[in-house]
């Protein structure tokens, strides 16, 4: 079954048309994925709401800078009408309708501070993510960071003991095996 | 509880038949199992800590160039323990001890069951023909690794089904230990005015195979647990000790030989290693000494790790390879990676 993808987005900045938009939350109020990824957007969009768009990072910035610039206005021919599709959009959005046969790297100014979002979403979740483990993890064991001189008879002792345990074990080698070691 | 310990006995049996059945079908080009030694060696298990007697014992132990030997009075009274007395020497000490019947409550039975399929699965059991042992008939049991080279030698009383007499072989076939009685009475040993161990139940639970809440509790703590190795199982585990003395040991084996792994918070201080070998295995630098069974040992990410081995090389590198390596600073990094292995630890225990 096919997903909402950069849909949801368009959804949240209402850029769908009406029939597009009735088509798309249809969906989403049977798809758990595509409603968790609605409510994702949802929510990046209410946090950077009122504050200037991030600073992208400097790939990122190659990235954008490395775009021609043709690919926004259509004037080398690289945009084309959109397809029809189930979440088809108005004319006048032409990019969000042309999602699934986008030429790579064809963006205009709303894909770019989606992307700037989906870029920041992906960077918070790893930092949360990585802050999580790292509480997970928490500090580092105090005071075993000495140094330690392993009781490497005391441990041959204990060895021999378990294994003589074995169902088919022999506790008396097992004994003298450990008193033997003994130096 | 002899019904129940016979009727274990007959499943133990039915689970190394099965497997052995299962074996020779899988591929009938590899050498493989006889029944009824199978049969011969679950019963001399069952007989160990079901049977009373009193015996001498003598056990002779080789490694490198040198070779020592003592005897031992060995008092066993059935479902509760072995009463060892090791006679004193030019090489050895006098030592006594009371080993509690690790394997004879029911559960553990069940461990023994299943260590037993091990030596079915990890060796090929054959019989070896006939002998005698002080003056009683018994079966020769022969135990080899799938290379070949020998493993164990049993020779099994007809009459008890105690293991009268044993050879054991190091992973090169070597001969590293040979234990015999020179006598041997069935009856019940008097252990009046005998110390018993106050924990018995405790020293019994480390017999136990380690559930995956212990291994999981483990690893929660900050214990490394690396899993088991192919065809080995973990056989036991405990932590010893209070705060940074602690002291983790985790016991995996195949059947007969096994692998402990002891680990300690702190770094390595090597001063008492100075006749030991540096050497490295899996890429890690470690210190192993010289004889029988392997002592390794080694740190990384501020833990000191000893494993003492009578088991297959590659067991030892699987365990040497899955902790950790050089040192923490205690920053982020460490945090982290401490973090993904304790919840890697929560999803699969034995990961």
């Amino acid at each position: 079954m096919s997903h909402l993808g950069d849909v949801a987005a368009a959804l949240v900045d209402g850029e769908l048309s009406h029939d597009a938009r009735d088509r798309a939350l249809a969906h989403v109020a049977g798809c758990d994925e595509c409603r968790a990824e609605v409510e994702a957007q949802r929510r990046l969009r209410t946090m950077l709401s009122g504050r200037p768009d991030p600073a992208p990072a400097p790939e990122l910035l190659a990235r954008l800078r490395g775009i021609p610039a043709a690919t926004d206005d259509g004037a080398d021919g690289g945009w084309t009408p959109p397809q029809p599709a189930l979440f088809g959009v108005a004319s006048t959005r032409p990019r969000v309708a042309a999602a699934a046969s986008r030429p790579a790297g064809g963006r205009g100014p709303r894909g770019r501070r989606r992307a700037v979002r989906r870029m920041v979403a992906g960077s918070a979740s790893a930092f949360a993510l990585t802050m999580a483990l790292a509480a997970v993890g928490g500090p580092a064991d105090s005071g075993g960071s000495g140094p330690v001189s392993p009781p490497v008879d005391q441990f041959l002792q204990s060895h021999t003991v378990t294994r003589a345990r074995l169902p088919l074990g022999d506790p008396g080698a097992g004994i003298v095996e450990s008193v033997t070691w003994r130096r | 509880m002899a019904q129940v310990r016979r009727a274990l006995a007959v499943a133990a049996g039915g689970v190394l038949t099965a497997s052995l059945a299962g074996a020779a079908f899988a591929d009938v080009s590899e050498p493989a199992s006889d029944p009824r030694a199978v049969q011969l060696l679950a019963g001399a298990a069952d007989a160990g800590r079901t049977t009373s007697y009193v015996g001498t014992q003598v056990v002779m132990l080789w490694s490198d160039d040198s070779q020592r030997s003592a005897t031992v009075q060995v008092s066993h009274r059935a479902g509760t323990g072995s009463l060892i007395e090791v006679e004193p020497t030019a090489t050895t000490a006098a030592h006594r001890s009371f080993e509690p019947d690790g394997v004879a409550s029911a559960a553990t039975a069940g461990l023994s069951a299943q260590v037993l399929a091990l030596v079915a699965q990890n060796f090929v059991v054959t019989l070896a023909g006939s002998g005698e042992v002080i003056g009683r008939a018994t079966d020769v049991v022969a135990v080899d690794r799938p290379d070949g080279t020998a493993a164990q030698r049993l020779w099994i009383d007809r009459d008890t089904r105690l293991v009268l007499r044993r050879k054991f072989y190091d992973s090169a076939g070597e001969l590293v230990r040979q234990t015999a009685f020179v006598t041997l009475q069935p009856t019940t040993p008097d252990f009046t005015g005998v110390p018993m161990p106050q924990t018995l139940q405790a020293a019994d639970r480390s017999t136990q195979q380690a559930s995956g809440a212990d291994l999981s509790a483990f690893g929660a703590a900050g214990w490394r647990l690396p899993s088991a190795p192919a065809g080995m199982v973990v056989l036991a585990n405990r932590v010893e000790g209070s705060g940074d003395d602690q002291v983790l040991h985790v016991t995996y084996s195949d059947g007969l030989g096994t692998l402990s792994l002891f680990e300690q918070r702190g770094r390595l201080d090597a001063s008492g290693l100075a006749d030991w070998d540096r050497d490295e295995i899996g890429g890690v630098p470690v210190y192993v000494s010289q004889g029988y069974p392997r002592r390794i040992v080694w740190d990384g990410g501020d833990r000191v790790y000893t494993v003492v081995a009578e088991c297959r090389d590659p067991a030892v590198e699987h365990v040497v390879r899955s902790l950790p390596r050089g040192h923490s600073a205690g920053g982020l990094d460490d945090r982290v990676g401490r973090g993904a292995r304790r919840v890697g630890s929560w999803i699969n225990p034995f990961g």
